[in-house]
């Protein structure tokens, strides 16, 4: 768990590390997906409309914002938000982190939950 | 917004765990929203969340004292419609503040929508002339606002129960409960919610402190000659607290967001 602190217009790049239930590190595979999604309420998962942003590793956002699996190296996953998509209200949101697994039932399973706050500038 | 008034992540901000929370610790607070949610939705009344519901009226019998009885057309079909002294030209619905109405209907024999065909759309009344919400005031987006949940008719609304079948939307935004709207701020509700959420979380913790050995809980000194003790008024309070559906500050927050019935439909 983490607190990830962003700032409203302003863009931000983290590298996201996942991990399996014994703390080791998942490497997506090339079916693998990997996505995440911010905002309030914990039915986020499956209702995406209500989401104030999702990123997936398919393709990025109109705007540019990506989440790059192994990259910048093996294991690491590098989530780029960009200063166009952080436009919604500042505020206090849970962002999910959902992993694709192809050899495991093919659904999304969320990894991990942390604190987002993003800050007016 | 999943129809939340606060994020389990607000509660844990405001408890300093954000960074470092466990497993075990984000259950314990989500299990206190959930619980504090409850506590402040029933203190209210009603689901501020901002969510279409539907509901019919009459919801008690006015079939009852001096009537006339009249005929009328729903839809296609005529009605002996029974007027009662005690009807009003008032309905109150149950869920605050009233954003717009998306069907107002009515039909004599509409049974509250059980009998096939009832509600058809011939039996659908229109805003502004067969009946208007009392509004009081416009959101930011200049949409306006019923704040008392009550809706005006043209006449008496008809004193048979489950004749009229209203489809509406009430409650406050995601924006209007954080206080980032310019017009409505609602965020005694979600201040409310929050804080009775973290006092449910430290309930918990000064429970685990009380059992834990070599922590003293809510006692700053005991002993056994003479026996004594005093306690940390802080926490103390907050142990008493737990008993309490909400604290009076917490209620007092609430005071302008209550519904109160006002004895009409």
């Amino acid at each position: 768990m983490a607190l990830i602190l962003a700032y409203q217009n302003r863009g931000l790049t983290k590298d996201i590390t996942i991990q399996d239930g014994a703390g080791a590190t998942i490497t997506p595979g090339a079916n693998d997906k990997i996505r995440a999604i911010i905002g309030r309420g914990e039915k986020l998962g499956v209702d995406l409309a209500d989401a104030e942003l999702v990123v997936t590793s398919d393709a990025a956002t109109a705007n540019g914002s990506s989440f790059t699996k192994n990259s910048p190296t093996s294991g690491k996953n590098r989530l780029r938000l960009d200063a166009s998509d952080l436009v919604f209200e500042p505020g206090t949101y849970t962002m999910f982190i959902d992993y694709f697994d192809n050899a495991d039932a093919q659904d999304w399973k969320n990894v991990s939950r942390q604190v987002f706050h993003l800050e007016a500038t | 917004m999943a129809g939340i008034i606060a994020d389990i992540s607000e509660i844990l901000l405001q408890m300093g765990l954000a960074a470092s929370v466990t497993e075990t610790e984000r259950a314990i607070a989500q299990e206190a929203l959930r619980v504090a949610t409850a506590a402040v939705k029933r203190f209210l009344r009603y689901d501020p969340v901002q969510a279409t519901h539907t509901e019919f009226y009459p919801q008690n019998d006015f079939r009852r004292g001096g009537r006339i009885a009249i005929w009328e057309v729903s839809d296609t079909q005529a009605y002996t419609r029974e007027l009662s002294e005690f009807v009003s030209n008032e309905i109150q619905v149950k869920h605050l503040p009233i954003r717009s109405i998306t069907s107002l209907k009515v039909d004599y024999d509409g049974r509250a929508g059980t009998r096939a065909g009832s509600f058809g759309a011939g039996t659908a009344k229109v805003e502004g002339t067969d009946f208007w919400p009392n509004y009081d005031s416009e959101d930011s987006a200049g949409v306006k606002v019923c704040k008392d949940g009550i809706i005006r008719s043209l006449g008496a609304w008809p004193d048979v129960a489950g004749s009229v079948k209203i489809v509406y939307v009430a409650g406050y935004s995601d924006a209007e409960l954080h206080g980032q709207d310019s017009v409505i701020d609602a965020s005694a509700i979600l201040e409310a919610v929050i804080d009775e959420a973290v006092r449910r979380v430290l309930k918990v913790y000064s429970r685990q402190k009380r059992r834990a050995s070599g922590f003293a809980g809510p006692f700053t000194s005991e002993s056994l000659g003479s026996y004594s003790y005093s306690v940390d008024s802080g926490i103390y309070a907050k142990l008493v607290g737990g008993g309490m559906d909400l604290l009076p500050e917490t209620e007092q927050k609430l005071q302008e967001f209550i519904r109160c019935d006002m004895g009409v439909m």
